[in-house]
């Protein structure tokens, strides 16, 4: 591979061969192997070389490693790797540039190691290196908090890493999700009841008592219990949870506009509770050793006795 | 029939009956279809009394005997539903109370209690309990008529004309045309004064039945589909609307004609057929009617839907649907009382969604990850939710497979229904017990009461009441407390059995 550090002098006319190599790449964005450029061009292969090694070091063009281990060259893209004037090995450059490729979702350390197939003893130090540096830093995902993933300093942990606004640090905050929780069910109920009231046909009625997303949505910002701004998913993540519940029922509705929308609306219970749980049988952990006769038995029974006495 | 089914029966034989019945029953339960000398040997009990007690359990419908050619004998075998039947009997009294009043629950109980009757017998056993008998045969008999128009009473099998001496068995038969017909009025009245006059002149009661008198029992059957259609009516008040639930109460009304029994859903019913035979108190106008429908075919997708769209619209109840809503309702209700409501929750939404991983079901449930990991594992342990595992790899590594969660409602359905029969059995042993602990109680409450009856003066009755301790005084209102805690209790748990049952006999 070239010597990034040495200086190479740009003969004229190279300057065409270097614009039809950029304009080649360009529209093969998938990245070519330096062998598949010299086919497209007539030119000896040593000026390809010469070329491609000139647009490497302007950062023009990046190389990367394929599946195979084999090295395609690309156009670069403006990456934090190569922008600033970093005083960083390629080896670290490579870790920069994997990291930088994902965005925000963060990847493993286990991932950099395979597709790097830097040593791991090495690969601690490059990282180490790189968050001293500020480039980048580590992130825990609430998936799988053991993981450790690193992403680029300057990006946020998109939510899928972090749970979005239910989860306060690695927790997931039951609290507050019951919170928002019994809210929702309260606003869908509310609504209900109004409707009910008034005197409208079945069918408008049942129209009425659905509310949207965005009225729920709307209803809690307006309710200030929440400090912080819920997106429309999320709200639809709660609206699901009653449905879960048998507390609510859901409905899509298309818009005018080719769109869907999500209706809820609050839904009775279709009994009242099991008949069989009205008995200290239903509960009993005991039942199948209960047997009349034995120890445990129904004459002998500690929970009837309080039960019969309530 | 499993273990717990024979329990909960023999238990109610036991309370109901006496002992000796209990176990002639409890023998045909666990060992199936049997021959008398087997009976009697097994049992300990004398030939003779294991004849009794066949005669009784046979006289109410709970065995049924069949002659095994190849043997060339005898077999009786048990009715276990028939049995169940006795703790069904006072919803069955209820239903029939509020369809066609008190007359006619009369009529319905004395039957039940009895197993079989004749016309006659029916009528002098209700024509008792009436305070003002003028005119009460005609009364009893129009409302009998009443019952069997309507399948809720049925004639028993009778003997064939074809008999001959050498049959083992009676040979008991009815055509389907005649199962509901009934003698006139005048027949009726006929025989009911021959059997007086052979009454007063042969001064003994007349023991022998004649060998063409017409029997009558309960039609089980019918009955527990008029409790099917309250149950699909009940749920449908409560989730949606009692107005509309009239509605259904009408479709399931017209339609019961026309469907055959054991169906999963009524014959499709025209939106005009409807109108018509609506309730005209109700005051539903076509308007009104349409707009029903249309939220009953939304809110309650599973129990009605529209069929067709002849005659302004074709309309059908889903019973095999409608059940297996009520059935994930109970076990629903089950799992959240037992295990909490976050268990109510996953197990929903397993229900809901066939196949699920993990991971998914802390995504959607929005529970915290170690907890909702505890729910699943415990209700897996209880056996309410399987897993099936799906490998990656050739190997079975697990941090390579796939565990996909998910509810077979036919097998907890069955394993809830086996709890249900046990619970039922524990009650009735309880009120068995109950009884036996306060007998003395119970008896000296008996003599005073009947003693309290005879004597006039206010202050002799008070006087003689103090012969009964305050201490003796509350044990008695505990017991009774506590023994109508327990009857409730068995019909909530009876409700539970009845839905289940007729879940898994649609599934089948």
């Amino acid at each position: 591979m070239s010597d990034m550090t040495v200086e190479v002098k740009q003969e004229p006319g190279e300057d065409d061969i270097q614009k039809r190599i950029l304009t080649l790449l360009k529209e093969h964005p998938k990245g070519l192997k330096e062998t598949e450029i010299c086919c497209y061009f007539q030119d000896s292969t040593a000026e390809i070389v010469r070329n491609v090694n000139i647009l490497m070091q302007q950062n023009r063009i990046s190389f990367h490693l394929n599946k195979d281990g084999g090295v395609l060259l690309k156009l670069a893209v403006p990456s934090v790797a190569s922008s600033q004037v970093l005083d960083i090995d390629e080896n670290e450059q490579l870790v920069l540039q994997l990291i930088e490729e994902v965005g925000n979702k963060g990847i493993w350390r286990h991932e950099i190691h395979r597709k790097s197939k830097i040593v791991e003893v090495q690969l601690n130090k490059i990282l180490k290196n790189l968050t001293t540096k500020k480039l980048i830093k580590p992130i825990t995902s609430v998936l799988a908090g053991k993981k450790k993933m690193y992403i680029l300093a300057n990006l946020e942990p998109n939510e899928s890493v972090t749970g979005g606004n239910f989860y306060s640090g690695q927790q997931f905050d039951s609290e507050y999700f019951k919170m928002l929780h019994a809210m929702c069910y309260k606003f869908l109920e509310d609504k209900a009841e109004e409707v009910r009231k008034l005197p409208l046909n079945p069918v408008e009625q049942r129209m009425r008592t659905f509310l949207s997303t965005s009225d729920v949505h709307e209803a809690i910002q307006n309710s200030k219990v929440s400090k912080v701004e819920l997106k429309p998913q999320e709200i639809d993540d709660i609206l699901l949870t009653l449905v879960f519940d048998g507390k609510a029922e859901h409905v899509v509705r298309t818009t005018a506009q080719g769109g869907h929308t999500n209706y809820y609306c609050a839904v009775a219970a279709l009994i009242e509770t099991s008949g069989l749980m009205r008995t200290p049988c239903g509960q009993c952990p005991l039942l199948n050793d209960c047997k009349e006769g034995g120890i445990i038995s129904p004459s002998s029974c500690e929970y009837m006795k309080n039960w019969l006495t309530f | 029939m499993s273990q717990s089914e024979v329990l909960a029966c023999t238990c109610v034989l036991r309370e109901c009956f006496n002992e000796r019945i209990e176990t002639v029953g409890k023998y045909l339960a666990e060992n199936g279809p049997s021959q008398l000398r087997t009976m009697a040997n097994k049992t300990g009990l004398k030939i003779n009394e294991v004849q009794t007690a066949l005669r009784f359990l046979i006289k109410h419908n709970m065995v049924e005997f069949t002659f095994d050619s190849v043997k060339n004998n005898v077999l009786y075998s048990v009715n276990l539903r028939n049995i169940r039947a006795v703790v069904r009997s006072d919803r069955y009294t209820d239903a029939i109370r509020s369809l066609y009043g008190h007359d006619a629950e009369a009529i319905v109980r004395d039957i039940l209690l009895n197993g079989q009757m004749s016309l006659p017998e029916i009528i002098t056993s209700v024509l008792e309990s009436f305070a003002d008998r003028s005119n009460g045969e005609k009364r009893i008999y129009e409302k009998f008529v009443q019952l069997v128009q309507t399948h809720f009473v049925r004639r028993c099998p009778a003997l064939a004309n074809t008999m001959s001496e050498e049959d083992r068995i009676p040979d008991l038969r009815i055509n389907e045309s005649q199962l509901y017909d009934v003698p006139s009025f005048s027949n009726v009245a006929e025989e009911m004064q021959a059997n007086m006059q052979q009454l007063d002149s042969s001064k003994r009661p007349n023991d022998k039945a004649k060998i063409d008198t017409v029997y009558w029992c309960v039609n089980i059957d019918r009955f527990n589909e008029f409790l099917r259609d309250q149950t699909l009516i009940h749920a449908i008040s409560k989730r949606v609307h009692p107005q509309a639930a009239e509605i259904v109460r009408t479709l399931l009304r017209r339609s019961e004609v026309k469907s055959p029994g054991g169906v999963p859903k009524t014959v499709p019913i025209s939106f005009y057929e409807l109108l018509e035979e609506l309730p005209k108190d109700l005051s539903i106008t076509n308007n009104l009617l349409e707009k029903w429908l249309k939220v009953l075919t939304e809110a309650a997708a599973e129990f009605i839907q529209q069929e067709g769209d002849g005659g302004g619209g074709q309309y059908s109840v889903y019973f095999q649907r409608g059940f297996a809503e009520l059935c994930k309702a109970h076990i629903e209700s089950i799992v959240q009382e037992r295990y909490g409501s976050d268990s109510k929750r996953v197990i929903r939404i397993l229900m809901m969604k066939n196949q699920v991983e993990m991971s998914q079901i802390e995504i959607l449930t929005k529970i915290d990850p170690k907890e909702a990991t505890g729910i699943v594992y415990r209700l897996l342990g209880d056996n309410f939710i399987s897993v099936v595992e799906v490998a990656k790899s050739t190997e079975l590594v697990p941090k390579h497979t796939f565990y996909y969660f998910s509810v077979d409602v036919d097998r907890v359905a069955k394993m809830l229904l086996d709890r249900s029969f046990k619970t039922l059995a524990n009650l009735i042993l309880r009120r068995m017990h109950e009884s036996k602990e306060n007998k003395r109680l119970i008896d000296k409450e008996q003599r005073m009461l009947a003693i309290l009856a005879q004597i006039d003066s206010p202050e002799e009755k008070e006087e003689f009441q103090r012969q009964m301790t305050p201490a003796e005084r509350t044990q008695l209102e505990k017991y009774n407390h506590a023994m109508f805690m327990l009857m409730k209790a068995e019909q909530e748990v009876d409700e539970t059995i009845f839905i289940l049952e007729t879940y898994l006999s649609y599934s089948k």
